[in-house]
């Protein structure tokens, strides 16, 4: 499936997370935050590896085409950023505000694009100057071509400002559509993520951590692909990276392999099972939120699955896409999950042993 | 258990999870309504798969996270100044 190949979090690796100075959850101690203490203000680091994730960004750290600056680049990511600020005092971002004013900025300056134009228009006015920009961003080949099949533009410092206003233009059209395309799915999120988090205030922050980046990637987003699935693959790599930073103690795995089905358990102990639901032997006999907490109680690569497979009715190929893993896995992981669920269910369930009726049970 | 029931028995959670290409669902189709234990473990599964869905579909977004979404889809639209 193709929301692997966009994926904005896959790159977004270890030294991504540890080498940001973002605390984990719920409420950063400092930074720009918005009504809900969401700090909205990214390292600017993080960006840069999450984008460096994607095959252009890694393409691009192989062949910078002026090293120098490059690692000029790399070792002083806010220069550039305030030259830019002096060199367009106009520019419209500097006095926006609100819960995306930062994020925008950021988008703005590290945006890179997926498939960038090969607009004339486009490589005209980004001139000499800007290709080695281009480089950093992984546009070198593309633009260099263009500049060697002739469409040389003027080479002012006007280059960059211009480029900039263009992807700005691009944004503004038709992004209201776009973005309430996303928003549609936040409870499906939500409820995932408390699924995986276990606790409101923290599934409320990966849910918020999760459109943050959706909104900051939305250009990467390719429009007539799946969505939902998009969104859970950030949603799942921000959770295994937060693992990653600060694990959770997790319960050991129920004895891989060691079969176990209620149904069968029933039929060991003479009931009629067959007479009954798996509603009335489960959720009838306990209090209420037995499904939520077996699940919550799967370790977490058997409880994504199962999660994504039976509660949000992903395909298999997508869950392998969502999560990076091969079919099999998934496969795999959903039978020993349900397994291990349905384990844990009859124990919540008091192990309820052959009533009277147990008659037609054979 | 015979074979039939064997092979159709591997293909448990495939089916449930539409999985199967139609070819292989008429087959599990086809023994599942000639042998009724293998059916009651399959009605039993694609209930519990129902089940599971049921139960976790109950909590929605709070209030405060939705208008927190719905802004941040706004935010873009607002005109540049």
């Amino acid at each position: 499936m193709r929301a692997r190949a966009s994926n904005p979090a896959a790159g977004d690796g270890r030294a991504g997370w540890r080498g940001s100075s973002r605390p984990p959850l719920p409420h950063a101690p400092s930074g720009r935050r918005n009504g809900f203490g969401v700090r909205v203000a990214v390292p600017s680091r993080v960006i840069s590896n999450a984008a460096a994730g994607d095959g252009e960004g890694a393409a691009a750290r192989r062949r910078p085409a002026n090293p120098d600056r490059h690692r000029e680049r790399a070792s002083h990511p806010g220069h550039r950023v305030r030259h830019h600020h002096h060199g367009s005092p106009e520019d419209p971002d500097r006095s926006a505000d609100g819960i995306g004013a930062q994020i925008r900025r950021e988008a703005i300056r590290r945006h890179r694009p997926r498939r960038p134009t090969r607009s004339p228009i486009r490589i005209a006015a980004a001139g000499a100057g800007v290709v080695a920009e281009a480089a950093v961003h992984g546009l070198a080949v593309r633009v260099q071509a263009g500049v060697q099949a002739g469409l040389r533009g003027p080479a002012d410092g006007s280059g960059r400002a211009e480029i900039r206003r263009n992807r700005m233009d691009q944004r503004g059209v038709g992004m209201s559509s776009d973005f309430s395309l996303f928003e549609r799915h936040l409870d499906a999120l939500y409820r995932s993520a408390l699924r995986l988090t276990r606790k409101p205030e923290d599934a409320e922050d990966l849910v918020q951590e999760t459109y943050l980046r959706a909104y900051r990637y939305r250009n990467r987003f390719k429009p007539g692909t799946n969505e939902k699935a998009w969104l859970f693959t950030i949603m799942t790599n921000v959770f295994r990276n937060r693992l990653r930073k600060r694990p959770a103690p997790e319960d050991p795995i129920d004895q891989p392999g060691t079969d176990f089905s209620i149904y069968d358990q029933m039929r060991r102990d003479g009931m009629p099972v067959h007479l009954m639901s798996p509603e009335e032997i489960i959720v009838d006999r306990g209090f209420g939120d037995e499904v939520k907490h077996a699940l919550e109680e799967l370790p977490v690569p058997m409880r994504m699955v199962v999660v994504l497979v039976d509660v949000e009715d992903f395909s298999y190929k997508e869950v392998a896409s969502i999560l990076g893993i091969k079919i099999g896995t998934v496969m795999s992981r959903l039978h020993r999950g349900r397994q291990a669920l349905q384990k844990k269910l009859w124990e919540y369930s008091g192990r309820p042993k052959a009533p009277s009726l147990a008659v037609g049970a054979r | 258990m015979g074979d039939h029931c064997e092979q159709t028995m591997q293909r448990l959670n495939t089916y449930i999870d539409r999985e199967l290409s139609e070819t292989e669902v008429r087959k599990v189709k086809a023994h599942l309504d000639d042998c009724p234990p293998c059916e009651q473990v399959f009605d039993f599964q694609a209930e519990m798969k129902r089940l599971v869905r049921k139960e976790c579909c109950t909590d929605d977004a709070p209030a405060r996270l939705r208008d927190w979404v719905r802004q941040l889809g706004t935010e873009k639209s607002k005109p540049a100044r």
